[in-house]
This record gives structure tokens, sequence and C-alpha cells, in this order.
């Protein structure tokens, strides 16, 4: 059984058809990327997983359980975790304190006469050995909204990871970053994917192909093309696609 | 119940409803247009019948004030937006919210330290005095002069934003704010216009309205909540949503009275809460990150 | 820097403790009162730093909340076997049955919406109140509230009407209120207020509920607001639709914002400042208000930590 599974997704937002029976299935450790042009209905996708959009069509499956119209914060709370493309963080407060409540966040209380403290205090633990992961415990008592992009993309992904998700959506974590910062997260998302599965949106194909097993391409809405990186890279309809709509016109108007 | 009587208390509610879409109008464009909740719209409002006082009491001239007010009122808006508006833009809306809440609480105070806590009486001009046969019943002439100057008004309005450039930049300013920036319209002072025009249309409300109602410190807080309410009820950021809300709320008061005295604008505000609840838009809004049941 | 704060606390509460002392001496009987007033005050501005400035949902709601529990108070002065904890907790009950509903009912809108929500509800409760005929004494109010007696154990305190009984009475109530404050605030739910403040959206992507975060502080800020009112209307032996009015919320705001948000601290020194210029400043000039007015413009413009938050931030981080 497949750990994440949408079938025949499908959003319009009046005439316009933004994701367009999509159909995706990912095992459990795998790594998967979302390849496509912008307006390709990948962060749509993205919205529909995770509850922040309602589907008009179609039904998404987590962990055997269909969570199509779940609350956002009920499907975080299976085991679902999401990072963001435009950096959603707690501007306000601290690294440390970023991290500690994404932890808290799933942190039931185990016995009757467990104190506040002890939670504050576990969580402040677990918080630390994340800051290390992370590379941020230099920075880790300034204020969040104070740091490089960098830094703050690299807790973007601490977030997510904080919620000890099973499966994490990333929305283009490389984005905007240098070659040096792009490699020291495709180090860490190695590192995470031995326990987490990924699944995330990508415009830079090196990252791509150095991350993920199977690719899934999108185009104005639709799945273009599925499968290993070699399989898609040899598609015909992904080449046209991409680079195959000059050729196409000329081919038409020469006729 | 008559229906000389009937008519007459539909009037009434118009001529409430009219005054005070002439004060929702400015509030929801301003909101519309710069996501400013004005607390001190209220305020302005009252500035505008005070001042219609001081210029009755001075030179006798009703008209005049209708000249006057808006031209004092709006200079003060000017300089309000200037100084204190402006710097926080952009910023949270809340504080905004803060802010002009204690402007009008400044303002009620500086009206009540030069004007006096009294009531003060204001008479209609004598050329409107009196009363007029309107369709079977005698209706005071200053009413309907109030509800022909208050749609005349807002028809004017209307007019400027549907058909002239600047009433095209607002628009669209409202509909997107950055898409005008780009365009290389000085979004700025768009905004200054929108607050000082929005501020001296309250001051025109509050005209109109001191002859009609009680004049005193307190006017200004009274109608905030009502403007709010037609404001929310018919869609923030929406001029018809703005008219149609100040009828309904003009209207849903009189007849609540009739009805069920005394408890009639208690119920007004609960079948008010009950909509805000359902569809925070509003009845003409399409603001989704209003939140709420829709 | 929190033991720091801790021991300001427990010399302020001594202070506290030990003011009627110089009653006779430096000041007389009127300045007690007054102290008691503003000791009242202070466990509603603790409710309404927990709303507005930990969760940040700025409401206009706190003078219905503080209305129900003086006016439920009220009732139970007049018509109930006389007690002083029942009466309180009839109070209490009042409002926060009230919060529950009506924040359920408000929280789900947002920003702009909620806080005039809030202020429709607020209105709508004073005309209930003003228009309320003989249950609620109408536009008069309910007036000449019998004292309800506090039994413990074998002592039965009941001359509330002394200055330094009544003034005590209130420096319990506030203390048992603070540390309560505090617990919250310092709870792990608390750290989740500062959560929903600064990134609503995220903390929901990380699984938590946050309308349900939000109705709670709502709850919790009328209950503050109820016991307020409870004891504000058996100090006052009185209670009028005013003590429901938007504008009271108003002066709550003011208060609160004055001295800090999300301090705790800094709305009691609003609340203080507040309360006693406004007695001193009363006698000399009717608009005293003006005053208050200008400042609080001015903080919201340049100085939004409050006087409290600003003499906090000129104290050296390592001194703190």
């Amino acid at each position: 059984m497949s750990l994440l599974e949408i079938r025949s997704l499908t959003k319009e937002f009046g005439h316009l058809t933004a994701v367009r029976h999509v159909n995706l299935a990912i095992s459990a450790g795998e790594r998967h990327a979302i390849i496509g042009s912008n307006g390709a209905g990948k962060t749509s996708l993205f919205h529909m997983i995770t509850g922040r959009l309602r589907p008009t069509l179609g039904s998404v499956h987590f962990r055997g359980v269909e969570i199509t119209a779940l609350p956002p914060h009920r499907i975080a709370r299976m085991g679902l975790a999401r990072s963001f493309q435009i950096t959603n963080i707690f501007p306000h407060l601290s690294v440390r304190e970023n991290l500690r409540l994404g932890f808290q966040a799933q942190r039931r209380r185990r016995h009757a006469w467990e104190t506040g403290r002890s939670i504050l205090a576990e969580t402040a633990e677990r918080a630390a050995s994340l800051l290390e992961l992370l590379n941020l415990s230099i920075v880790a008592d300034a204020v969040s909204g104070t740091l490089s992009y960098g830094d703050q993309r690299r807790l973007e992904i601490g977030l997510a990871l904080a919620v000890d998700p099973v499966l994490i959506l990333l929305d283009e974590p490389t984005a905007g970053m240098s070659l040096a910062a792009t490699h020291e997260i495709v180090d860490l998302l190695r590192q995470i994917s031995r326990q987490v599965t990924l699944l995330l949106i990508e415009h830079d194909i090196d990252v791509v192909l150095k991350l993920s097993d199977r690719i899934t391409v999108m185009h104005q809405g639709a799945i273009l093309a599925q499968g290993t990186p070699a399989e898609v890279e040899r598609n015909s309809r992904v080449q046209d696609a991409y680079f195959g709509s000059a050729i196409g016109l000329a081919a038409e108007t020469s006729a | 119940m008559t229906a000389e009587a009937v008519l007459t208390q539909v009037l009434n509610g118009l001529t409430i409803g009219a005054v005070l879409m002439l004060i929702a109008m400015g509030l929801t464009i301003i909101f519309g247009l710069m996501e400013v909740v004005n607390f001190a719209h209220g305020a302005l409002y009252m500035l505008g019948a005070y001042l219609t006082v001081t210029v009755v009491a001075t030179t006798g001239r009703f008209w005049l004030s209708l000249l006057f007010a808006p031209i004092v009122v709006g200079a003060f808006a000017l300089l309000f937006e200037l100084t204190m508006i402006r710097p926080l833009y952009g910023r949270d809306p809340l504080r905004q919210v803060l802010l002009t809440f204690g402007v009008a609480v400044v303002l009620r105070e500086g009206v009540e330290i030069v004007w006096g806590p009294r009531v003060q009486l204001l008479l209609p001009p004598s050329a409107l005095a009196g009363s007029v046969e309107f369709f079977g019943v005698q209706y005071p002439t200053y009413r309907l002069a109030v509800l022909v100057a208050a749609f005349g008004i807002a028809g004017f309005v209307w007019l400027v934003l549907k058909r002239t450039n600047i009433g095209l930049i607002v628009r669209s300013g409202a509909f997107d704010r950055d898409m005008v920036d780009a365009l290389g319209i000085n979004v700025r002072r768009v905004f200054t216009g929108v607050f000082v025009a929005g501020a001296a249309l309250a001051s025109l409300a509050g005209v109109l309205v001191g002859p009609l109602r009680s004049v005193q410190p307190d006017m200004g807080n009274d109608v905030i909540v009502d403007a709010f309410i037609a404001v929310i009820v018919g869609g923030l950021g929406s001029l018809p949503g703005a008219v149609v809300g100040a009828l309904l709320v003009g209207m849903a008061e009189l007849m609540g009275a009739l009805v069920i005295p005394g408890m009639a604008k208690a119920a007004v505000y609960i079948a008010v809460g009950i909509v805000m609840i359902i569809k925070p838009a509003g009845l003409f809004g399409s603001d989704r990150s209003a939140g709420g049941v829709a | 820097m929190i033991k720091r704060r801790i021991f300001f606390e427990i010399a302020a509460g001594l202070i506290l403790l030990i003011l009627p002392l110089a009653s006779d001496r430096l000041f007389n009987a009127y300045y007690l009162d007054l102290a008691t007033r503003i000791i009242i005050i202070w466990i509603a501005l603790l409710g309404y730093d927990i709303l507005a400035g930990y969760t940040g949902l700025v409401s206009f709601g706190q003078a219905m909340f503080f209305g129900l529990g003086a006016y439920g108070a009220a009732w139970a002065l007049l018509y109930v076997a006389p007690s002083l904890p029942l009466v309180l907790l009839i109070g209490v009950a009042a409002s926060t049955t009230a919060a529950v509903i009506i924040g359920y009912l408000s929280i789900r809108t947002r920003g702009v919406y909620f806080i005039l929500l809030t202020l429709v509800f607020a209105e709508f409760g004073y005309q209930a109140v003003f228009n309320g005929g003989e249950i609620t004494g109408g536009q008069n109010g309910l007036s000449s509230l019998p004292k309800a007696p506090l039994e413990i154990g074998s002592i039965m305190i009941s001359d509330w009407n002394d200055p330094t009984a009544a003034y005590y009475l209130a420096v319990v109530g506030f203390v048992v209120a603070y540390i309560f404050a505090r617990w919250i605030v310092g709870s792990p739910f608390g750290s989740t207020l500062a959560a929903v403040r600064d990134n609503d959206d995220r903390a929901t992507y990380l699984g938590y509920n946050t309308a349900s975060i939000k109705r709670r502080a709502f709850t919790i800020s009328g209950m503050f607001a109820g016991f307020s009112g409870a004891l504000w209307a058996h100090h006052q032996s009185y209670v009028s639709p005013e003590l429901f009015h938007w504008t009271l919320s108003g002066q709550f705001l003011i208060m609160t914002w004055l001295g800090g948000v999300g301090t705790l601290l800094g709305p009691l020194v609003g609340g203080a400042v507040f309360t006693y210029f406004a007695d001193f400043l009363s006698s000399i000039m009717k608009n005293w208000l003006i005053i208050f007015g200008v400042v609080y413009v001015l903080v919201v413009l340049y100085a939004p930590q409050g006087l409290w938050g600003t003499l906090v931030s000129l104290v050296p981080r390592s001194a703190r």
C-alpha cells in the first residue's frame, strides 16, 4: 500500500482548471520530485494534499486513511508535514522557540501528573538536537525574522521536521539559493530521507536528479510524465513540452 | 397602523439610512483601498455637525456649512492621514485600529471641551422649515431635503468613481493595490485623496443630520457602530454594499422600534451578529480571508 | 531575567500587602478605596492581556464580560443566599459561559472582522441591559446591593464597608488571578499563544488547532473579566449599563496598550496610571480623558511596546 495516494485530483477555480485529474502514488521511503513550469499546478497540488484547498474532484489517501476533506492541523497531526516556498516561520520568536513549538505540536501529555515544565524542557532538548542537524546552533537564540535568507530556509525545513513526520512535502526548498547553500540543503535532505519520505517541488534540475528516485512532470495542471529520472528524460512528450514548443510551432508554420 | 403612518416611518428609516450611507461609503472605500479601519470616522461626522453649529451661530447661514464643514474636516483629515496613518501602512492593521480609536477618543473629548457637554440645538434652514405633502402624508420638508441631498451626493460619488479617471484608479486600487502602483501612479496620493474625500463625506452627513438629531459629544461614538455594521453587512470594500447596508440598518432600527420598542437596537445587533458569523464578507463582499462558515 | 521579575513581583506584592498600614499616615481612606478599585480592574486587564497581548486578538468585548460578571454578582447579591464565594462564582460563571458561546461564534472570523464582531456583541449586550426593564434595572442599573459575608471555618467576615477589609479582599482576588495568569502564560499552552499570534497559518500546519487555542484564550479572558466585574459589583454596591459599553472596553484597551501588551505587568502599570490620573484629573478638568487619548496615540505611533515595555527595554540586556 502506498504511503500517499492521490486519485484523480482536480481543482477548478471557476473557468480555470489549476489541477487536472492527477494520479500519484508515493511509497514509504521514496524520494519523489514534482517538476514543471510555473502555473503547472504543483503548489495547488500541495495545497490540496495538506488541506489548504478543497479539491473539486478526486481524493487523497494518507497511510490508508482518506484525508481529502480534513482540516490542515489534523492532517499535520497524522504525520504529513510541509515546508513553504515563501518562508513561513514565526518571525518574532527565536530560532530555538520556532523548532520547539514544532515538537510541542505533536506532544501529548503522557501522564496526568506530567508538568508543563517537563514538557517545555523535553521539547527544548529535542529542538537543540535539531538545531545541530540544521547547522543553526549558532543563531539558536536569534530572532528568526532577522536571520539571513539561507538560514531562514533551513529553519523552514526544520519546522517541517520538528513535527516528526512520516512524509514531508517540500515546496521549492532551494529557491533563491546560492550553489553552496543548495548543496547544503541537498545533503540535509539526503540525510533526512533515510527516515522520512520526501515529496518535493523543485525547479533546479540538478537537485532533482541528485535527490529523486522518481519524478513527476506536470504541465498545465496535468501529469505529463512519471517515472525514474532516466525514463522521464527520454520521454518525448516531456521533450516537447520543455524544448519542443518552438520546434512544434516551426513545424506547423512551415507545413 | 395606517398606510400614512407606515409611509412616514419608512421615510424616517430611509432618512437615517441615507445619512448613515454617506458615512458608510467613506468608511468602506477607505477600508477597501487602504485596509484601514477608521474608528475616527464617526468623530469626523460629529465634527461636521459641530462646525455647522458654529457656522449657524456666527453667520446665521446654514448653507455655508455645507461648504465650510467638508473643507475644514477635509483639511484635518489630510493632516491626520499624513502624520498618523501613513507611517502605519503595511504594518500590522491592528495598530491602525488602535490608532484611529485613540484619535476618536481625543476628538470626542476635544469637541466637548470646545463646545461644552450639553446638547446643541440646530434648526433646519428657514427655507426648508415646515412640512410638505408627500403621497398623502405631511412630512417635514427638511427631512425630504436630506433624503434628496444624501442620495444626490451618493449619486455624485458613484458617478465620479464610475466615469472619471480618478474613479477608475480608486476602484482598481481597491482591487489590486500593487498593480496600480506598478503602473506608476502615486498610490500614496490616491490614499490620501480617498481618505480626505471619505472624511468630507462623513462631515457632510454631520451637517445634514444636525437639525435632525441631537448634536452632542457622544454622537460620533453612537454612529460608528452603526456605520461599521452597515459596512460589514454590505461587505467591507463594496460601495453598493455600504449603501444597501446603511439603508438596511436605518430601516431595521426603525421598523424594529415599531414592532419591539426598546429592544429594537438589541435585535438589530443580534441579527447583524448572525450575518457576520455566517458570511463575514457581507452581502456584496468576497473577501475569503474573512473566515466564517461559507 | 525571570529571577529578576520574580524578585520584583514579590517586592510589589509585599508593598501591596502593607499598603493599608500607611493609610492613615500617608494618605486617607479615599486613596485606599482608589487602590482597591485599581486592583480589581487589574484582574480584568490580566485577562485582556492574555487575549490581546499574548494571542494577538484585539477585542472590544471585555466590557461585556466585565458587565456580565458584575450583573451576575448583583443578582446573586439581591436574590441568592448571601455568601461571597457563591456570589463571585455566579458572576464568573455568567461571564465564562458567555465567553465560551461568543468565542465559539466569533473566532471563526479573523482580524478586522473579529474586532468588529466583538464590538457588535458588546453593543448588543449594552442595549439588552439598557432596555432590560425590571430585570436589569434598565438605565439606572441596580443599586444598594448588599454585601456578602465570607465564611472561613468559624470566622465570618462581613463588614466589607471597612476600606481595609475591602482592600485585602481585592488583593487576595488579584494575587490568585495573577498567579493563575502567570501559570497560563508560562505553560506549554501559553507558548502556543505566541505561535498563533506570530503566524497562525504556520501553527496550523504544525498541527495546532489554532481556532481551539484562540477560543480558549477568549474564554480565559472572559473569566478574568467576569471575576473582576463580580468583585467590582460587590465593592461598589452598584451596577449600571455603562459597565457593558464598548467605550469601557476601549478604556481597558488604552490601559493595556499604554502600559505595554504581552507582559502582564505592563497593563497593570497602565491600569494604575490611568485610574489614578483619571481620578486625580477628573477633579481638575472634566475632559481628562483627552490627555490619555493623546498619550495613547503617541504610544501607539512611537512606542508600541508601551510605557512599561519601553522602560524594560531600556534596561541593558545583561542587567535584566
